[in-house]
């Protein structure tokens, strides 16, 4: 059967989207601004950890043991942020623990929104009992306490890398099934869509084309979001030890091995613990940012 | 840090309501059951002496081997294999049965032969030459052995030959007039013995609450209660002390007792424990990467005096070989068992092809004081060598059955060889003798084979002359040299954590972390108690 390809949601052709949203940052607040200067300094540095870091991450200088960063008495020259409990470089592995962390973040965030959007989708567009069943699914999911969850996998599959990604890629996939089903609802029976339905395409082509370009902005800043929860997901299951292992260093188990230290080397668990600060509420800033620029409505009331 | 330290301190004191003769103790960890004769742990050697008797104390404040008496009011060893012993009258169990010769015939029975798996590995370890009981009359009892034993007294001075009660324990479950495996599994979470203090609440891994024990026969406890918490965590720990909400805290590492010693009103206490911290090699050779080879050179490269400098402080001491000085004329420090050389040991590596091995090494976060930072340290010694190890921190380390739990091969793994008492058959044998506890788990397979290796044993274990022991038991080293199946690494400097007015320190006679609370070892200025 033929089909006919029609031209669509190009109600403000023109402009490019990225043009957009250039201007859209010009047009913002200072403190947005230098969120995307943080923002870019701190994918900078992860991509450039090898050739910034001034020690092996891993490598030990055991009888430098817990010396204090630059400007303190006993600093040990050559270790900016002083040495950890092992007499490991701190400012060292607080680069490769900065890009551990968004590789494992930005890797799981990814994999919620991939299940997440996929089931809201489904959910959506088939509606009925398979709507149920999925929605009844995300309940479940709600209700379950995650920690609890990532104990149970790691008891069970053990600690591996992958496996903790995993389940840091379980961690919020109902947000997104919700929101995305939500939209999805809202579009299925929009006039549009019945004018493509009518020409015969099928419901792939329908999703594809002419809903996901419809849905895509509140599933961004639903990830943008997402990032920052896994990052601080990431962080507290390594301060519980359940996850990446010694010696990777991450944010999260190096302020977790800091924690014993706090009273007598606090910047073993101080330095790693402003960096968690610093990147989620750069995520939370831009995502929220992103809501208010995306968001039509909002745009309009104000 | 410390201000801030001393402000909440000052505070807590200010808000707390001086509560009568009561001791709040903070424990890195918490036994998950009560049974002095199943139990050989670190964990559990703490909760046994306030609560459960043996027939022979052991003077805890010295070194040397002085019994005393105990449950037993006097004993005598009347041949090489038999010891004569009378019972002490007018003692009473904690729920309120009077102690009988039934009590302790049934007692030792069940350790000599014990019906109840869990106490096969220490009955093999502290009973294995002990045949017998037999009762003369209402008090006085004859213990016999198979070989020659020199070392009765220590084996009934230890925590495994401790008497409990033989009607209470039967009437648990099932039939009131047998011997259960099922009475025992209740027992553990139940416990009742003769000591000043009675169990008054035992939550397994959490909790135990120990109240003063009224009848008790001999010095009252000086405490009316006396309640231990677990907080894991060290830093926790530490800052419950500092707030006043224990007394006393276990396990702190020596790079923290600045932070306790430099806090108005409290202070720390502590020593060398005896107690060998060392790693094994999983599995002995069953697996298909460990080799004799991979073992030896990864004994030779770890830098134990650098461990002891870093972690330590220096203040750990690092043993030549599987020696205490407790032993007294046992005491063998001139052999030379455990080397480092990692010339020696790059070259056992490139001659037989081993760089790029890969292993994975279990440990518990918080089991061992500074057991993971030990582990880390060891793993870049061993990267030096080109072996790569797999940190695997799990605190189910040692569960039969998971990765890494007992007998599973191809892997390294931390432990601790305690002295249960001071002879080297209480610390080398309860391990590695061809009964012990890493031998019955298969941790090696000595290459001399195993009934070699049991006369070599056997020849130093009932040796009564000075320099023949000594030297049996040098023979016995040199196979541990050969065969590299562990690396003893340390005996860790152990310290505790108190209230500056607490009179009280771990004491050189006891086995290690004993914690003992009984009148006259602990002096508490707040609570009026005199040492």
């Amino acid at each position: 059967m033929a089909t006919i390809d029609i031209e669509y949601s190009q109600a403000a052709p023109g402009k490019r989207p990225s043009s957009k949203i250039w201007k859209a940052v010009k047009d913002s607040n200072w403190l947005i601004k230098l969120c995307f200067v943080l923002l870019f300094a701190l994918i900078a540095v992860a991509l450039l950890a090898p050739v910034l870091a001034t020690h092996d991450p891993n490598s030990q200088s055991l009888l430098s043991r817990l010396r204090p960063p630059i400007g303190f008495e006993r600093y040990k020259e050559g270790y900016l942020l002083g040495t950890d409990e092992l007499g490991r470089d701190l400012y060292s592995r607080l680069l490769y623990g900065l890009r551990f962390t968004l590789l494992i973040a930005v890797i799981g965030s990814i994999i919620s929104m991939l299940i997440g959007s996929t089931i809201g989708i489904i959910s959506g567009y088939v509606g009925g009992w398979v709507d149920n069943v999925l929605m009844g699914l995300v309940d479940i999911q709600i209700a379950f306490p995650f920690t609890l969850m990532a104990l149970l996998a790691v008891a069970v599959f053990g600690t591996d890398l992958t496996i903790f990604v995993i389940i840091i890629g379980l961690a919020d996939w109902d947000k997104y099934a919700r929101v995305v089903r939500g939209q999805v609802l809202a579009i299925r029976d929009a006039p549009y869509i019945d004018a493509v339905r009518v020409t015969g395409a099928g419901a792939y082509r329908i999703i594809r084309h002419h809903m996901l370009a419809n849905i895509a902005s509140p599933i961004i800043v639903l990830w943008t979001f997402g990032v920052s929860n896994v990052i601080l997901l990431e962080s507290s299951l390594s301060f519980l030890g359940l996850g990446v292992q010694p010696p990777t260093a991450t944010l999260g188990s190096m302020t977790g091995f800091g924690r014993d230290y706090l009273a007598s080397y606090p910047h073993i668990g101080l330095v790693p613990a402003l960096m968690i600060l610093v990147i989620a509420l750069v995520f939370l800033l831009l995502g929220d940012w992103l809501r208010d620029t995306l968001d039509v409505r909002l745009k309009r009331q104000n | 840090m410390n201000r801030l330290f001393a402000t909440s301190a000052a505070l807590a004191l200010l808000t707390s309501t001086a509560a009568a003769q009561e001791l709040t103790v903070a424990t890195a960890n918490l036994s998950a059951y009560i049974d002095p004769g199943a139990d050989h742990s670190n964990v559990g050697s703490q909760f046994y002496v306030n609560s459960m008797e043996p027939l022979l104390f052991k003077d805890p404040t010295s070194e040397e081997n002085i019994f005393e008496p105990g449950l037993a009011t006097s004993w005598e060893i009347t041949s090489p294999t038999e010891m004569v012993l009378t019972i002490r009258e007018g003692v009473k169990f904690h729920n309120g049965e009077d102690m009988t010769m039934e009590d302790v015939v049934w007692s030792l029975e069940n350790m000599i032969t014990p019906g109840y798996p869990a106490r096969i590995e220490r009955s093999k370890e502290f009973f294995g030459n002990i045949t017998g009981v037999e009762v003369i009359d209402d008090v006085t009892l004859k213990l016999m052995s198979d070989k020659p034993e020199p070392l009765f007294e220590l084996i009934l001075a230890a925590q495994q030959a401790m008497i409990l009660p033989k009607d209470y324990t039967m009437g648990l479950t099932g039939d009131p007039n047998a011997t259960e495996e099922s009475d025992f599994i209740a027992f553990r979470q139940a416990p009742v013995g003769t000591g000043a203090y009675s169990y008054a609440e035992f939550t397994p891994e959490t909790r135990i609450v120990w109240e003063r024990f009224d009848d008790y026969w001999g010095d009252k406890a000086p405490y009316e209660k006396v309640t231990v918490r677990r907080i894991p965590e060290l830093a926790a720990r530490i800052t419950a002390l500092v707030n006043n909400e224990v007394d006393l805290i276990t396990n702190v590492p020596p790079d923290q007792l600045d932070v306790i010693n430099g806090t108005p009103g409290f202070k720390t206490a502590g020593g060398v424990t005896p107690l060998f911290h060392l790693m094994y090699f999983g599995g002995g050779d069953k697996g298909e990467i460990i080799t004799p080879e991979l073992r030896k050179a990864m004994v030779l490269s770890v830098d134990r005096d650098l461990l002891n400098e870093a972690l330590w402080g220096g203040a750990a001491v690092v043993p030549s070989t599987h020696t205490y000085p407790q032993y007294g004329s046992y005491f063998t420090p001139d052999i030379e068992t455990f080397e480092y050389d990692l010339a020696e040991a790059k070259k056992i590596v490139a001659d037989n092809g081993l760089e790029g091995t890969t292993l994975p090494f279990y440990t518990d976060p918080v089991y061992y004081t500074n057991g993971l930072l030990a582990a880390q340290a060891m793993q870049e010694m061993w990267r030096e060598i080109g072996i790569n190890i797999e940190l695997k921190v799990v605190t189910s380390w040692n569960d039969p059955g998971t990765p890494g739990g007992w007998g599973s091969p191809d892997q390294i793994h931390n432990w601790s060889n305690p002295m249960y008492f001071a002879d080297p058959h209480g610390s080398f044998g309860k391990m590695w003798s061809p009964d012990g506890a890493g031998m019955t788990r298969g941790l090696w397979d000595p290459s001399i084979g195993m009934e070699e290796w049991t006369k070599l044993y056997d020849a130093f274990r009932f040796e009564t002359d000075i320099d023949k022991r000594n030297a049996a038991y040098e023979v016995l080293m040199a196979e541990v040299k050969k065969d590299a199946p562990f690396l003893v690494l340390y005996q860790p400097f152990e310290s505790w954590g108190m209230r500056e007015d607490l009179d009280w320190a771990p004491y050189p006679g006891h086995i290690p972390y004993v914690l003992d609370f009984r009148a006259g070892y602990i002096g508490d200025e707040k609570n009026d108690i005199n040492k």
